[in-house]
C-alpha cells in the first residue's frame, strides 16, 4: 500500500477487507480530498487480469450517479489494481450511533428515499449491490447527499450471481434466501438489506443484530415460524428450521409505530421485508410509496429535502 | 408487445446512440502509416483463426480488434518493435474473451494457430494492465452487435437464424 505515495495519496486508516483485497481511507495530497482505494492482487494469475475485475471495472466506469460514489481513478503496479473512489466523511452507521433516534426521525424519509434511488439506479443496470449495510451508505453534511459504496469486499463487484451459501452468513443485513442453497440471488437480497437499514433508522438498533443468536432464529423470532405458504423455498431449510421452536411473530409494526414512524412507513417496511423475494417491493416501486408522497423524492424528480443535522 | 415496452426500447436505442457518439474513437484521418496497416491486417487474420478455433463469439473478435485499434491509435503503441503488434494482439484477444466468453483459456493456451511470437502469461498480463489503462477500462463500447440484438429483440425475430447469422458473422 506504501506504493500510494507515489501517487500523492497518504493512508489514513484500513477500512475493509476481504476475500478480493483490502480498503484503505487515504488523503488526496494534491485536492486534500479524502476517497478509499481498494487494493486488489493480481499476482500469479495465469488468466491474466481476473475476469472479474475488468467486468467490474467497466461496469463502475459507466455508472454515474449522485447517489453512489464515483469511481475517480484505476492504478496499477505489476501486482496490484488499486482503485480509488470518492469517500465522505461520515457514514449511516456512525451517524445512527451518534444520534438520538428522536434527532434521526426528520431525516429518515431523505436519507431512505436516496438510499433507494441509488439502488434503483444499479438496479435498472443489472447491477446488484450485495453489500448494503449502515456503514455502506455514506452520507455527506455539506451537499446533503446520500452515496452508496461498497468497501466490503464480501462480493467482488455486485455482479449479479448465483450464491450457495448454506453456512451461516456474516451480515446482518443480508436476506433470509441467501440460506438457501441454490436460490438466485438478485435484486430483492439489496431491497431486504434497505428494509434492515430503514428498521435501524427508526429503531437506532440494528434489526437483526448479529450475536447471541443466529441469523435464522432471529427471522424465526420476528416472522413466526416461516411455512411454504410465506416463505416458498422454506422446505429447502426445513432441516435447519426443524431444530427452531415454534412461536408467534413479534408485533413489530406496533414497536415501530410505538417509536414514532408512520403507517405508510410501516406498510412500506413490511414490503420491504417480506420473508417471499419475489414478492418483495422493488426499490423504483419503493419510490412510489405513499410514505414518499409529501417528500418530491421520485425517480423523476430528484429533489431532496435538505438536512438540518445537528 | 406492450406500448411501455416500446417505450423503454427507444429509450435504449437512443441511450446506444448517445453512448457510440460519446466514445467515438475513429481518427479524423484514416491510417496512413504502412506498418500500422500490415501490423493491424495480421492481428485481424490472427484474431478471427482463434476465434474459430475457440469457437468464440462474434462480439468477442469484434472487442478485440476494437481495442486494439484503439491501443494503436494511442501514443502507448511502439511500432519500433517487431512483436509488439503480436503482444497486444494476445493481450487484447485475452481481454475481450474475458469480456464475453464463459470460458476463458488461459493465456498460454490462447497463443494458438500460428502466432509469430509466444509470451509468457506474465508478459501479457502486464501488457494487458497497459491496454486497460490505456483504453481507461472502458470495455464495453457500443458495436454493432449491440443493434444488432436490440433491432431483434425489437422485432420479436429471436429464432435460430438470428444465432446462426451472429456465428457467421
Amino acid at each position: 500500500m506504501e506504493k500510494v505515495k507515489d501517487w500523492n495519496y497518504k493512508v489514513v486508516e484500513k477500512i475493509g477487507q476481504g476475500v478480493f483485497g483490502e480498503v484503505y481511507k487515504c488523503l488526496n495530497l494534491e485536492t486534500g480530498k479524502k476517497v478509499a482505494i481498494k487494493m486488489i492482487n493480481i499476482q500469479n494469475e495465469p488468466e491474466g487480469v481476473p475476469s472479474y475485475l475488468i467486468a467490474g471495472v467497466s461496469l463502475l466506469k459507466e455508472l454515474e450517479h449522485d447517489n453512489i460514489v464515483r469511481l475517480l481513478d484505476v492504478l496499477t503496479t505489476g501486482r496490484y489494481v488499486y482503485l480509488v473512489f470518492e469517500y465522505l466523511d461520515l457514514d449511516l452507521g456512525s451517524f445512527i450511533r451518534k444520534h438520538t433516534i428522536t434527532s434521526i426521525r426528520p431525516h429518515i424519509k431523505t436519507i431512505l428515499s436516496q438510499i433507494l434511488v441509488g439502488l434503483a439506479y444499479y438496479h435498472s443496470h443489472n447491477i446488484l449491490h450485495g453489500d448494503l449495510q449502515p456503514s455502506n451508505v455514506l452520507i455527506d453534511l455539506k451537499s446533503k447527499k446520500v452515496k452508496l459504496a461498497d468497501f466490503g469486499l464480501t462480493t467482488s463487484f455486485g455482479v449479479p450471481h448465483i450464491e450457495y451459501s448454506y453456512k451461516e452468513v456474516g451480515s446482518p443485513y443480508k436476506a433470509p434466501e441467501s440460506r438457501i442453497r441454490s436460490s438466485v440471488y438478485s435484486t430483492p437480497h439489496d431491497v431486504w438489506a434497505v428494509g434492515c437499514i430503514f428498521a435501524e433508522m427508526v429503531s437506532g438498533k440494528p434489526l437483526f443484530p448479529c450475536g447471541k443468536k443466529d441469523h435464522l432464529s432471529l427471522i424465526v423470532s420476528l416472522f413466526g415460524k416461516p411455512t411454504k405458504e410465506t416463505w416458498p423455498g422454506a422446505n429447502y431449510i426445513s432441516d435447519l428450521l426443524h431444530s427452531h421452536p415454534q412461536c408467534e411473530p413479534a408485533d413489530l409494526a406496533e414497536q415501530l409505530l410505538g417509536l414514532g414512524l408512520e403507517p405508510p412507513g410501516v406498510e412500506l417496511l413490511s414490503r420491504m421485508i417480506s420473508l417471499n423475494p419475489t414478492t418483495r417491493i422493488t426499490a423504483r416501486n419503493a419510490l412510489n410509496h405513499p410514505y414518499f408522497k409529501d417528500s418530491h423524492s421520485s425517480l423523476s424528480s430528484p429533489h431532496y429535502e435538505a438536512f438540518g443535522f445537528p | 408487445l406492450q406500448e411501455h415496452d416500446l417505450f423503454w426500447d427507444d429509450n435504449e436505442l437512443l441511450s446506444l446512440i448517445c453512448k457510440e457518439k460519446k466514445e467515438n474513437f475513429v481518427p479524423s484521418d484514416p491510417i496512413s502509416d504502412e506498418i500500422l496497416i500490415l501490423a493491424r491486417k495480421e492481428v485481424v487474420e490472427w484474431v478471427l483463426r482463434v476465434k474459430a478455433h475457440f469457437g468464440f463469439t462474434a462480439l468477442t473478435a469484434i472487442l478485440a480488434v476494437n481495442y486494439f485499434d484503439r491501443f494503436i491509435l494511442s501514443h502507448s503503441f511502439q511500432k519500433d518493435k517487431p512483436w509488439m503488434g503480436q503482444l497486444v494482439a494476445v493481450a487484447c484477444l485475452s481481454l475481450a474473451a474475458k469480456v464475453d466468453e464463459t470460458q476463458v483459456p488461459l493465456l498460454l493456451d490462447l497463443q494458438v494457430k500460428d502466432p509469430k511470437y509466444v509470451f509468457e502469461a506474465k508478459t501479457i498480463q502486464r501488457m494487458e494492465l497497459l491496454v486497460l489503462s490505456t483504453l481507461q477500462w472502458r470495455m464495453n463500447p457500443v458495436t454493432p452487435i449491440s443493434f444488432f440484438d436490440h433491432i431483434v429483440r425489437r422485432l420479436g425475430l429471436k429464432t435460430h437464424l438470428h444465432w446462426e447469422f451472429l456465428y457467421r458473422c
